[in-house]
């Protein structure tokens, strides 16, 4: 039942994007969402949408998995939608009873609306590419300046990644105990909300309690290894920076480029 | 009467994604009421799959499975009929507990049936009688009991609502001998004297062997064999080539055989054993 979410998944594969260095990859899915936020007319968003997809295609990950990773956002992004469709003010290009849409309110809502997918398939191209070790790995790398101001960033990053590698545990666990309460007899799937959440009770609370177990049991095994935080400690993976780095960085700022001189070339579109 | 009726049972799991894979495929079966059936087959054969059917956890993809004559999944919102009628105890049972006492979480399945106050009592004291559960720690919290009180706990809450028919999975995994022998004698004892039907998934072979009136052999989602211990377990061969072994005795009974064919090899427990080998002895 919970297996089926993919968004910030880990897919495995041998992809140029797969092979980039993790904190290159980080930053550089920041730039892009600038890039995103940055274009101003339906050029450079055109521009900027070809540009993901391209890079989604690059991945060598199933399009559909995007799509799916996309199906809880979708409403979002269909609200926000209709929303920023109806309630602009403007010059009318459609009216219907009370309904109006304006000019203003129709590109509103396709920026938004493109926007938040692009947002999502950036940061899906992060995390689908990207394993949760190697992801926190570089995000202990790129915060490493804060210990100066004595924020112990090893021990964050490791927290990190313990969270990630317990989320499909503890799905399983879940739907276990889940089976369990339902053979005794628990309703989970009918009544009002107020009911629903009481009944989850009988899963929350062993959840809970086995969270707690697991924790315990993997503090007394890192303990036993000698584990003792971050001073002194070197890494398997030594991350550098190779040409396939620089060529995507090369990329993706020529993308900013382009899609900062479309935007002085030609119009703004009216928000 | 059948109790229940497999019919071509096939499950594939995540259907319509590349990760489908099929766990059970085109079962057939009938267990009788009043029986002690045991399943096994190695890890990942389908066992656990196959009992989570049984109860109506799983709904097959395709095929039927029948509960006193009627299709289980006939009328959907009566589901939790069945799983009243069908009590499952799954692996670390005791992983489930969530109550502030040991009695509420007896009485949770019970209270789940609608019963009355009255009747919840009684069910959740003979549960512990049954289990041989101490009164007194009815009304500590579960989770200051040891593993193995934890573990006769949830048992407890499972038979507490009396179902017609107890599945267990690895029910003593990690039990001491003795409380081991306990609780298969308990189960042996819930069939027996109650008329109950008792269904036992387990990797030990001699307390398959010494329980079930009829073993279910599963490999890779198969029907392999359903049939008494004595057939399934001369079947070497076949067990060996599916990756499982008949209990020890009944091994060495078949090493025997061969250097003195007379012997019997339908040996399931030790005292069989000694009668077998003190008559060969006597009439030499």
């Amino acid at each position: 039942m919970l297996n089926n979410i993919t968004l910030g998944r880990f897919f495995p594969g041998n992809s140029f994007i797969h092979k980039l260095d993790p904190r290159v990859k980080i930053l550089l899915m920041i730039v892009l969402l600038f890039t995103v936020f940055l274009s101003a007319n339906y050029l450079s968003l055109f521009v900027n949408f070809f540009a993901i997809m391209l890079f989604v295609s690059l991945t060598k990950i199933n399009l559909k998995t995007y799509l799916k990773s996309m199906k809880f956002i979708l409403f979002i992004v269909l609200f926000t939608g209709m929303l920023n469709i109806f309630y602009a003010k403007g010059t009318a290009i459609f009216k219907l009873g009370v309904f109006v849409i304006t000019d203003e309110g129709f590109n509103n809502s396709i920026f938004v609306s493109m926007r938040l997918i692009m947002l999502i398939l950036v940061s899906s191209l992060l995390t689908f590419t990207t394993s949760p070790t190697s992801l926190t790995y570089a995000i202990e790398r790129l915060i490493r300046p804060l210990a100066k101001f004595k924020i112990k960033t090893h021990e964050l990053a490791m927290m990190m990644t313990i969270a990630l590698r317990f989320i499909p545990t503890l799905l399983e666990e879940t739907d276990k105990i889940i089976d369990a309460q339902k053979s005794r007899g628990a309703n989970l799937e009918t009544g009002n909300i107020l009911n629903r959440i009481k009944s989850f009770v009988p899963v929350l609370v062993p959840l809970f309690v086995s969270s707690f177990r697991r924790a315990y049991d993997l503090a007394l095994a890192m303990e036993c290894r000698c584990y003792k935080g971050g001073e002194g400690r070197t890494c398997m993976k030594i991350l550098r920076i190779g040409s396939n780095d620089i060529w995507a960085i090369l990329i993706v700022f020529g993308l900013l480029v382009f899609v900062l001189i479309i935007n002085s070339l030609f119009p703004a579109v009216r928000l | 009467m059948a109790k229940i009726e497999i019919q071509d049972l096939t499950y594939i799991y995540s259907e319509g994604t590349p990760a489908a894979k099929k766990a059970l495929s085109n079962i057939n079966l009938c267990i009788k009421k009043n029986e002690f059936i045991g399943i096994i087959g190695r890890t990942g054969s389908g066992k656990s799959t196959f009992a989570k059917h049984l109860n109506a956890l799983l709904k097959p993809t395709e095929g039927k499975v029948i509960l006193d004559g009627k299709d289980i999944w006939d009328e959907p919102k009566e589901i939790r009929n069945v799983r009243f009628k069908v009590g499952m105890v799954f692996q670390y049972p005791e992983h489930q507990l969530f109550e502030e006492t040991v009695y509420k979480d007896i009485a949770f399945g019970p209270s789940n049936m609608g019963l009355p106050k009255d009747e919840i009592e009684k069910k959740v004291y003979m549960a512990c009688e049954f289990i041989n559960l101490d009164f007194d720690l009815l009304y500590k919290s579960p989770f200051e009991l040891s593993g193995g009180e934890k573990r006769k706990v949830a048992i407890a809450g499972v038979i507490a609502m009396d179902p017609e028919v107890l599945i267990l999975d690895e029910p003593t995994a990690g039990f001491d001998p003795k409380s081991k022998e306990q609780l298969l004698y308990q189960l042996h004892c819930y069939y027996k004297n109650r008329g109950k039907t008792v269904i036992l998934i387990s990797h030990n072979m001699d307390d398959i062997a010494k329980y079930s009136d009829r073993i279910i052999v599963l490999d890779n989602g198969n029907l392999v064999m359903l049939d008494s211990p004595k057939r399934v377990f001369s079947q070497i061969d076949l067990l060996k080539s599916i990756g499982l072994e008949p209990p020890q005795i009944t091994s060495i009974m078949q090493a025997l055989k061969e250097e003195f064919p007379d012997l019997s090899d339908e040996i399931l427990s030790v005292d069989e054993a000694v009668e077998a080998l003190s008559n060969f002895v006597k009439n030499r």
